[in-house]
């Protein structure tokens, strides 16, 4: 009798201590678990500030996101993954990504990484919205990559077609390729090609070379600069492309240099100083919009990193903000692309984003030439 | 039983130790959270902060003296300008030997690199950079503006192809370049992490993070400005907080260096802090279950000891309550308890004592108690022999009472025959003279007519006289024959009661006579009863001259009434009623007694009344009462059943 008394005292004290220890555990359960979004990307290596400027567009989408309570209710979580521009490297950090079941990863960078992913995310049925992949070889393909622009084959036209207009003398050119994108760089200069090659005009040369730290781009240039063309078309990176120009122009000052919209970045200008004057780019994006959503995205940016956003960090958000708008939008039987397929039109920093049947986007081209320093807007 | 809630002491013994067990490691507790928690926190906070002031100063030194060299090289070729001609390749060799530099060049004042020294390797690339223009750059607009040697801001090296960090300095038109490799700063603090358990990162001026114990990390520039650490330390504030990288949860502190605005953040996953702090708490609670444990157990040991001396004690006073004194006393190694039981062994005897006495007083008594028994049976014997001599008495009293009244009778009946026995005396003496008379004168004719006349008046005269006397007598000898029948006899018989009393108060009739007192009867002539008239003869004699003897004074003239009326047909209700002086209450409950007389030696015998009790109650089988006041009269009712 006395012992049941002892007994039901104890009993109720061991309930009460596992009743808070059970509320304690079940109150830190109750966290929700997070959304897991992967990025890719070259971040680290001579040049990696296509990536690592992507990273940052990518970093303010997602603090945003989170700064407003994660996707219903839900935090999201990152993992960042570094190609460093290398194939096999990349494939490797998919996997790792796909073993981690995201929901979707952002990026990558280059046509390169994406050429060489694309197979184990169309097996894995999980979605990748590439930044700035411009690669014509992904177009219109029913599959689990999208882009929140279009391929590059038309930009290069439209720089041909503006090179053949504004600079009529420049009839005789060549082309300098790094062949390690060559996904992007040969398209490319295939559009620009086609678009170039007539009344006269012809690319004679083309040559090509794979970035690395050990490239003798003084040699490559001098090489190409043999037969005194009046024009040269560069495909390449933007650190590149400055050594290249260099060289370009202590043989030629007065030559016409064309370069592609992948060397478009801040770096070009800064690296390339009084070299660059005069360079024709295409930009994907017009850094004079006076829009009030890119003014606060730029004002964003620069606030959180110290620097100007460039096309790399504002395709980056971009991306991120569509693949956040479909996942907090996207209900149980739905895939991710599904659900942005059949939402189809979304809210981007320059204006309206438009993904087609296939997730490809439709962007413009803005031709510049940099002048002082800066790229000004030629049309 | 009380009525006031009550435990069994083994809860009271728990929770009280239970209390006492719990206060002291609550306290504890308290003072670990208050105190030793937040002291473990800063020493941490002392120790994150010392490796990272330490790991700034090898930085700094490390930058010092590079810049210092740099600075040699300068003052040098100042001198001997030569030194710097291309041709003599004196860059490239100061680059090759010295540790700090992965490129050493000079710029004309517009930022083109006029001449530039490579590590031996890499000077096949030489003319990539010659002619570069970095007047764009950062590093270089820096020290254009300012005029000032001073480090760069962390940048991604064109010539190196690696994140570096330069050394500007002006020198003669333009500037003196040395650019240094960061990858040194991700081996340290590879190496810190390794060496004291902590995660060393390092941010550049713009808060990017130069160098990690990951290396890959390490050349991604991630801008770490938005960490809560970051913002408060760049806001001068020196602390420890918790924040999250790369998944990792981790505390750390940081320090600023200064002239070259870099960060050193020292961290310590947030798991292992927490380890301590969670050993403490971990012996915290596992003291509080040894101390509840350890409480509970003593409890119940002492409980248990105790239960067992108290249970026994109880046990022994219900053996003592029962009767058995000898319950042996319990052996307990408590004092009190042992005291207890010897106290409860003590109050057994002495209960046991005390009995006795009462047992020996008891006896004493009975005995006392039948000597005295026997002395009142003796006292009680000889009253009772006493009771049944005033019985003898008493009886005798009665019949000389009885004898008495027969005597006054004889004297009563004889004064009543006397008058008309005498009359008739008289009258025949006188009728005989007249006879003789008459006959003489006859005998001597001298009879006349007249004196004939007058004789046969005379003689008519006396025989009336003569017969009325004689019936007189008659009547009154009728009369007595009837009491003395009535009396003597005893008889029930059927009577009229009016003719009764009638017959009765003829007989009281000489005494009635010459007192002053009358008497009314106002009897029912209806009555009739069937009973002992004698009885009743006796009574309403008695009653009638008890009330000319008591209730008046001599000179009063009274009235007694007697009246009779049935009650029912059982019963009949006779009430003497006299307006004498009456009696007190206290004479009234004595009347009946025996020998109770107010005229002792006056000749009342005292037993008159109770006579008549005697005889209504137990011949009439009726009831007497009697009713008076002082100064009232006195009233005696008799209910007398009408047939016996």
């Amino acid at each position: 009798m006395m012992l049941r008394e002892i007994d039901k005292t104890f009993k109720r004290w061991v309930l009460s201590l596992g009743l808070l220890v059970s509320s304690v555990f079940l109150a830190s359960c109750t966290e929700k678990e997070p959304v897991k979004i992967g990025f890719i990307g070259g971040l680290s290596g001579r040049v990696a500030d296509l990536g690592t400027a992507g990273r940052n567009g990518f970093m303010l989408a997602i603090e945003e996101q989170n700064a407003k309570g994660g996707l219903n209710g839900r935090p999201i979580e990152v993992i960042y993954k570094d190609d460093q521009q290398q194939p096999q490297r990349a494939q490797a950090l998919i996997d790792d990504l796909l073993k981690e079941n995201v929901d979707a990863i952002i990026g990558p960078m280059t046509s390169a990484m994406a050429m060489a992913t694309v197979d184990q995310i169309n097996i894995a049925k999980t979605l990748m919205m590439a930044c700035t992949v411009s690669t014509h070889q992904l177009t219109d393909i029913d599959d689990s990559f999208m882009r929140p622009l279009s391929d590059n084959k038309s930009h290069a036209a439209k720089m041909a077609t503006f090179i053949k207009q504004y600079e009529p003398l420049a009839k005789q050119a060549v082309a300098i390729v790094d062949i390690g994108n060559k996904a992007y760089t040969l398209d490319w200069i295939d559009g620009f090609k086609q678009a170039y090659e007539s009344d006269n005009h012809s690319i004679r040369a083309t040559h090509t070379f794979i970035s690395t730290e050990d490239t003798p781009f003084a040699r490559v240039a001098s090489v190409a600069m043999k037969i005194d063309p009046d024009l040269v078309v560069l495909a390449m990176n933007a650190v590149d492309a400055t050594l290249m120009i260099k060289q370009i122009r202590l043989a030629n000052p007065e030559v016409v240099i064309a370069v592609a919209e992948w060397a478009g970045t801040e770096r070009l200008i800064q690296l390339g100083g009084q070299y660059v004057e005069n360079v024709y780019v295409p930009q994907y994006i017009d850094r004079s919009s006076t829009k009030k959503s890119y003014l606060t995205f730029k004002q964003r940016f620069n606030k959180r990193f110290q620097s100007a956003p460039g096309f790399p960090a504002l395709f980056c958000y971009d991306a991120t903000r569509i693949v956040l708008t479909g996942l907090s939008r996207r209900e149980a039987p739905q895939s991710l692309k599904e659900i942005l397929l059949s939402i189809g039109s979304f809210e981007g920093t320059q204006g309206p984003i438009r993904l087609n049947k296939y997730g490809d986007g439709q962007s413009s081209t803005f031709i510049t030439r940099i002048q002082n320093g800066r790229f000004v807007v030629m049309e | 039983m009380t009525t006031n809630k009550n435990w069994p002491l083994r809860t009271i013994l728990s929770s009280q130790f239970l209390i006492v067990a719990t206060i002291p490691v609550i306290l504890v507790a308290l003072l670990s959270l208050y105190l030793l928690i937040p002291k473990i926190n800063h020493s941490h906070y002392l120790s994150q902060k010392a490796l990272s002031e330490s790991i700034s100063s090898q930085v700094t030194t490390y930058l010092d003296n590079a810049a210092s060299d740099l600075n040699v090289l300068a003052s040098f070729a100042m001198q001997e300008r030569k030194l710097f001609d291309q041709n003599l390749g004196l860059l490239d060799i100061y680059t090759t030997n010295q540790a700090y530099f992965s490129a050493i060049y000079l710029t004309d004042l517009n930022g083109i690199i006029t001449n530039i020294g490579l590590p031996s390797h890499r000077q096949y690339l030489r003319s990539n950079f010659l002619s570069l223009d970095v007047s764009n750059t950062n590093i270089y607009m820096q020290v254009a503006s300012s005029g000032q040697a001073a480090w760069s801001d962390i940048f991604l090296s064109t010539v190196s192809g690696r994140l570096s960090v330069a050394y500007v300095q002006p020198f003669l038109d333009g500037t003196l370049v040395g650019e240094i490799s960061v990858e040194e700063l991700p081996k340290l603090v590879q190496n810190l992490a390794e060496q004291h358990q902590v995660t060393v990162m390092i941010l550049d001026s713009q808060r990017q993070l130069i160098a990690h114990p990951d290396a890959e990390l390490s050349h991604q520039q991630i801008n770490l400005s938005t960490l809560d650490l970051v913002k408060q330390t760049d806001n001068g504030q020196s602390l420890s907080l918790p924040f999250t990288f790369n998944h990792e949860q981790l505390i750390g502190t940081a320090s600023i260096m200064p002239d070259i605005n870099w960060m050193v953040i020292s961290a310590q996953n947030k798991s292992e802090v927490e380890a301590e702090q969670s050993a403490v708490y971990d012996i915290l609670v596992a003291a509080i279950f040894i101390g509840i444990i350890s409480a509970g157990l003593l409890a119940m040991l002492l409980a248990r000891e105790f239960i067992a001396g108290f249970t026994h004690a109880a046990l022994q006073a219900r053996s003592i309550a029962s009767g058995d004194y000898q319950a042996a006393p319990t052996q307990s190694r408590i004092r009190e308890l042992q005291w207890l039981a010897d106290n409860l062994v003590t109050t057994g005897q002495a209960i046991e004592n005390r009995e006795h006495e009462i047992i020996q007083l008891n006896s004493d008594l009975e005995r006392r108690v039948e000597e005295r028994t026997e002395d009142l049976r003796m006292s009680h014997a000889e009253l009772e022999l006493t009771l049944n001599n005033l019985k003898q008495a008493q009886e005798q009293l009665i019949q000389s009472e009885k004898l008495s009244a027969l005597g006054s009778l004889v004297a009563g009946v004889s004064h009543e025959l006397n008058t008309p026995i005498g009359n008739s005396l008289m009258t025949s003496s006188t009728l005989t003279e007249s006879v003789r008379t008459i006959v003489k004168q006859s005998a001597s004719n001298q009879l006349t007519k007249s004196s004939f006349d007058n004789f046969i008046s005379e003689v008519e005269q006396g025989s009336h006289i003569l017969e009325r006397n004689l019936q007189r007598a008659s009547e009154l000898i009728h009369s007595f024959k009837q009491v003395a029948v009535d009396q003597s006899s005893a008889k029930k018989r059927g009577f009229n009661l009016e003719q009764h009393f009638s017959e009765v108060l003829t007989t009281l009739h000489p005494v009635l006579k010459k007192s002053p007192i009358k008497i009314d009867t106002a009897i029912a002539s209806s009555l009739f009863l069937n009973s002992y008239p004698g009885a009743l003869s006796q009574i309403i004699t008695n009653l009638i001259q008890n009330a000319l003897l008591h209730a008046f004074d001599t000179s009063d003239h009274g009235l007694i009434t007697v009246t009779a009326n049935e009650i029912d047909s059982e019963q009949v209700r006779i009430i003497f009623e006299d307006n004498g002086k009456g009696m007190s209450k206290e004479m009234q409950s004595s009347i009946f007694d025996p020998f109770f007389t107010t005229k002792l030696g006056q000749g009342g015998s005292g037993l008159g009344l109770h006579i008549v009790h005697n005889l209504v109650t137990n011949v009439l089988k009726g009831t007497i009462t009697v009713d008076s006041d002082q100064g009232k009269g006195t009233r005696m009712i008799l209910d007398l059943p009408i047939s016996i």
